[in-house]
This record gives structure tokens, C-alpha cells and sequence, in this order.
């Protein structure tokens, strides 16, 4: 496959890229205002996408270590007490149960010092197993082994790398709605402990404009998924900052797990 | 008796002063740094041709030089001259290190200059802020410069941090090794600056030790054989792909960040190689980088100057067809690759 693009791309530029450029330049309107249909959002880039994902992954645990030092709040607290967020854990359409669990896979990390809450984390993603039956096989597995390890008490970071990647990958295979939701879930999960890691990481930051220009532009995503949209690039730009706000990011992902799909999704071919 | 001593005290005072300078107080802050000019090929879509750009580099030892991945790749010939007029030659590459922006190249012959003295990781790197530093880099291709400043913070972890510091620097200054001013070792190698944070980064002396020690094992590659138009496709990791189907006036997008200079290569194959499309690379949501119309398979290379989320686009304009359909890609170029 490798051969076969090199060899395009050799003829491409040889013969193609000068030569099949036209005369007439398109104007700007006709790239800007153009009305988008798809995008593909291209969430790791770098030598090893593999590495970036490993970067966004491990922030769980450097958050975990940096708690003491400060925004130490537990994210998920499925009971609403304690001072972490309050989490319905459920909802009628599949999409959005996709992003509560993957949110909840992403954020575990941040409840490891309290046995009660992670505990009960834990026990939701077990229970909530099956609504990731749209997901790719690939992604299915990294799932259930991180929630294996996380069962033993471990955050698997390999297995949420492994998630992270095959969910972009599915964005790309299809179907790609439940694995766009899967990766802003564990993105927005992911967040809360990148905040307490305390160092803005462009990695991570980085993936915000895609997923929200992904959310907001592609044809399959509808109003609520704009409102998501808006949510994610805002705590993006959050997160460049030199100091986030906790209180301003609790906020935005308050809002960001409100929302409710427009209605239950058919399944997509990609 | 009085003149005596006083030129006993004079005779002393010079004694010490001499005796002073050979202690270290004569720091040669330039002798390990060349000033670089560049030639090699820049890439903007279909337009793919011959450019040059200065930069900074330094001794690691006689044949090996450190300078910044994004100042050697694509680079044809790379030429250091030292603040004596000394003139080396860079020809060969043996290692590429985009994460820490790190090039090791080796000389045509060897310099007469010493290598630079490295910092050692401290045990908490954090501890380096509010250090004096020095850049020593090419002032905008006029030669050698100093750019003092301080370390503001450390960045990352296992061993491979970034340091950020305050020095004011100007074009040219990429590679420049980052002086500990008051240990008069080299901390970190400047690779850029990051306008949201106001800041300068330099990756860290010792990561750069790693990966010297990484290219002393290479045999290396020549430059003029590593970029090649032939090796884009070769060493393209490809991102992701994704099927089109446009009315007229509609668009399909790549929406990608890069958290650094990057080479990427897109594609665009329309099912109907009649069918003339627009395409376009455009940086922060409106900024275009580039744009053509085009039809046919097209290769795209471009030579990305700058982080941030880009998009690349491709659209039906309104006298298209009533559907066209087709698969866009895009990926990075990964030179590295080529490197043995």
C-alpha cells in the first residue's frame, strides 16, 4: 500500500500537481462560504499518533498525582455529593450514552482516591457495556480491558490510548457518529484531569478544534450537537490558557453533558 | 620606595587579571556556534520549488552539529560559518527529532572548535527558573548574536522537557543552544516561541544528549537523498481518508492541528476526473494558506510553517455537476523515516 502511494504521489507530482491545477483561481467566498457537508477530524498528528495519544492518555495520571497540589475535586461523582459533578449516567438515545460512558472511561482517573466514587464508576461502565454495540470491535476491546484493569484498581493508560485511537479510526471506517461521541466523551473525560495536571498540553488542546469544527460543520451532527460543539472548543481554549479555571471548566462540561441528541440516530454506514 | 610598591601592586594586579582569565573567566560564548544558511526545497501545494532560510547550529563535538529538525528538513545544502570565517559543510543527516525539534547533522570536515558542555538534569528541572540564560544565535543571517534572558518555566517530563525562557530573539535564532549563563553549559537547544504564553521554548540539553547518542549509532543519509519529491509519498503517514459527495456550492474538510512545523501531504481523488473542484489549505478557520482549482487526482504537499488547526478543503463550485463524488486524505510527512 505504502509502494502504491509512493508511486502515486511520485506521478502525482510529476505529472499532476502542476498540471492539473487550472487557470482560474477559485475566490475565496468559494472555499469559505462553501456549505460543508463532511469532515474528517484528525485528532493526533505527530511522528507517532500512537505517542500523542499516549501524551492525552497519561495526563489522566500525572492529573491524579498533581491533585494535592490542588483541584482536587473528584469529577465523577454519580451520587451528586462531595463537591464533584453531578452525572445523570443515563439517557434515552444511544449516541449520548456512548459519550457519558466514554466521558466517565476518560475522567476515571480524577475519582482513583476515593474508593466510594471510583468504585461506582466502575460499576457503570460495567453496566453500561452495551451501549457501546455500534462501536468497532477494536474499540469494544480496548473498553472492556480498561475497565478490567480499572477493576483491579488500575488506570490502564495503554487501553485508553488504544480507545482514543480506535475511535478515530472508526470516525473514518464508520459508523461515524457513535465514534465521534465516543471521542469527545473521553476527550471532555480527559479534561478535567488535564486541568489538574496543571501544564496546558497541546496535544490535548490541540484536539478541540477538529472535534468542534467535526460537531459543528458535518451534516450527520444536528442543533445539539452545535451546543456540544461550542462547549468543546470553548474548554479547549480554556485549557491553552496558562492557569484554567476549574469552576470555568466544571461549567463547561456541565453544559456539555446536558445536552440531549436531537433524536435517536439510525444507524450510518460511514 | 613609594614607586616601588606601587608597581609591585600594578605588576600583581596583572598577575591576578591573567591569572583570572585562564581560570574561566574567558567564557568563548561563540567559538561552538555556526551562523547556517540553507537551501532546499519549500512545498505550498502545486507549488513545490528551490528557497533558502538562515538558522543556528553548534558543536557537539568535531563532526557533529545540532540544529533544529524544522531548519534541516527539506533542507539540499546547509552551510555553517563560525564567527572566525571558518565555512563547514552539513550533507549528511543521522537523526531527526520532530517532538523535541532536534537535527544532528555531521560536517564535511572536522572543526577546530570544541563541542559544547552540557547541563545535567537537575533532579527537579523546575528548579532551573529564574536562571540567567544566553542564546547565542544568527541575528537574521548577519552573524552571531547574543539574546540573554531567563528560564520562566520547565515543561514536561521524563527527560524530555521543554524549557521556556524570555530571551528576545530574532529570525535566525532557530537551533541556537541556550546558555546556563552562570554555569556557562548549554541547557537546551531554541526551536521557537509561543505567542498565547509569550514565551520562547527551547527543548532540554539532556533530551538533545539522547538523541546524539542515538545518531552516533546512524550511518546517517546524504540530504540530497533523504528529501526527494519521491520520498513525500514514501514516508507520508497517512492520517485518515474519507469518501465525498458534494452538490454544487457544498465542501468537504480535513480539520487538523499541529502543535508544531510540520510537512503534510494531501489528496484529493474525484470519481470523475472531468470534474473541476476547488481546493484550498486554510489556517484558523479563514486564513488561506493556499487555493486552486483543480481536476484529476492531485498530491498536495505543503510546507507548514506555523502550529495550529488548519483545514483542508476541497468544494464543488456552483457550475459543478449536480454530484460529485471522490475521497479525500491527508497524513505528515514522517522524513525520519529515511534516516538509517
Amino acid at each position: 500500500m505504502k509502494h502504491v502511494i509512493a508511486t502515486i504521489v511520485t506521478l502525482g507530482l510529476a505529472l499532476g500537481t502542476g498540471t492539473s491545477a487550472l487557470a482560474a483561481e477559485p475566490t475565496d467566498a468559494e472555499l469559505l462560504e462553501a456549505k460543508t457537508v463532511g469532515v474528517l477530524p484528525v485528532l493526533a498528528t505527530g511522528l507517532s499518533r500512537q505517542d500523542t495519544y499516549r501524551n492525552v492518555a497519561a495526563m489522566g495520571l500525572r492529573g491524579v498525582e498533581a491533585k494535592p497540589k490542588g483541584h482536587g475535586a473528584g469529577l465523577i461523582d454519580l451520587g451528586a455529593g462531595e463537591g464533584g459533578m453531578a452525572f445523570a449516567g443515563s439517557s434515552s438515545t444511544a449516541d449520548i450514552r456512548i459519550l457519558q460512558y466514554a466521558f466517565i472511561a476518560g475522567g476515571l482517573a480524577s475519582n482513583a482516591d476515593n474508593p466510594a466514587m471510583y468504585k461506582d464508576a466502575v460499576a457503570y461502565l460495567e453496566g453500561q457495556r452495551e451501549a457501546l454495540a455500534s462501536l468497532s470491535p477494536k474499540l469494544v476491546a480496548a473498553c472492556d480491558a480498561y475497565v478490567a484493569a480499572a477493576k483491579a484498581g488500575r488506570i490502564d493508560v495503554e487501553s485508553l490510548v488504544n480507545a482514543l485511537a480506535a475511535a478515530e479510526e472508526g470516525i473514518s471506517a464508520g459508523p461515524e457518529r457513535p465514534h465521534g461521541y465516543f471521542a469527545v466523551g473521553a476527550w471532555l473525560g480527559i479534561s478535567f484531569i488535564a486541568l489538574a495536571a496543571g501544564e496546558p498540553d497541546p496535544d490535548f488542546y490541540g484536539m478541540a478544534v477538529p472535534l468542534a469544527t467535526y460537531l459543528e460543520e458535518d451534516a450527520i451532527f444536528g442543533g445539539s450537537d452545535r451546543a456540544l460543539a461550542k462547549e468543546v472548543r470553548a474548554i479547549g481554549k480554556l485549557l491553552a490558557q496558562k492557569n484554567p479555571d476549574l469552576e470555568a471548566l466544571k461549567k463547561h462540561l456541565g453544559a456539555a453533558l446536558d445536552i440531549e441528541a436531537d433524536e435517536p440516530t439510525p444507524p450510518t454506514g460511514g | 620606595m613609594t614607586r616601588f610598591l606601587r608597581s609591585s601592586v600594578l605588576l600583581l594586579g596583572l598577575a591576578m587579571l591573567t591569572a583570572a582569565g585562564a581560570c574561566g573567566g574567558t567564557m568563548n560564548w561563540t567559538e561552538s556556534t555556526v551562523a547556517i544558511q540553507a537551501e532546499g526545497i519549500g512545498m505550498q501545494g502545486d507549488k513545490v520549488g528551490r528557497t533558502t532560510w538562515v538558522a543556528t547550529g553548534f558543536w557537539i563535538d568535531n563532526y557533529l552539529l545540532a540544529t533544529n529538525a524544522h531548519v534541516a528538513t527539506r533542507a539540499l545544502s546547509l552551510v555553517g560559518v563560525d564567527d572566525d570565517g571558518n565555512k563547514y559543510h552539513f550533507d549528511k543527516i543521522l537523526a531527526l527529532d520532530r517532538e523535541g525539534d532536534i537535527a544532528i547533522l555531521h560536517a564535511d570536515r572536522a572543526g577546530d572548535k570544541p563541542g559544547v558542555e552540557f547541563l545535567e538534569r537537575p533532579a527537579r528541572p523546575k528548579d532551573l527558573r529564574g536562571h540567567r540564560v544566553m542564546l547565542v544565535g544568527n541575528s537574521g543571517g548577519l552573524g552571531l548574536g547574543f539574546f540573554n534572558g531567563e528560564i520562566t518555566n520547565i515543561l514536561g517530563e521524563d527527560g524530555a522537557e521543554q524549557i521556556l525562557h524570555n530571551s528576545s530573539v530574532v529570525g535566525g535564532s532557530s537551533g541556537s543552544a541556550l546558555y546556563d549563563k552562570d554555569a556557562q553549559k548549554v541547557v537546551g537547544i531554541h526551536h521557537s516561541g509561543a505567542d498565547q504564553f509569550k514565551t520562547r521554548i527551547a527543548t532540554a540539553g539532556w533530551h538533545l544528549q539522547s538523541v546524539v547518542a542515538e545518531a552516533r549509532k546512524r550511518e546517517g543519509v546524504e540530504l540530497k537523498q533523504l528529501f526527494t519529491l519521491e520520498n513525500i509519498g514514501r514516508f507520508a503517514n497517512i492520517w485518515g481518508q474519507r469518501q465525498f459527495c458534494l452538490a454544487p456550492g457544498e465542501s468537504f474538510k480535513i480539520s487538523f492541528n499541529v502543535p508544531r512545523a510540520t510537512d503534510i501531504l494531501g489528496f484529493i481523488k474525484p470519481a470523475n476526473p472531468d470534474t473541476v473542484l476547488a481546493t484550498g489549505l486554510v489556517r484558523g478557520g479563514s486564513e488561506i494558506l493556499w487555493k486552486s482549482a483543480f481536476k484529476g487526482t492531485v498530491y498536495l504537499p505543503f510546507s507548514l510553517s506555523g502550529s495550529g488547526p488548519h483545514n483542508l478543503i476541497v468544494a464543488a463550485p456552483a457550475d459543478a455537476p449536480p454530484k460529485t463524488c471522490g475521497v479525500i486524505g491527508a497524513g505528515e510527512i514522517a522524513w525520519e523515516k529515511g534516516i538509517k
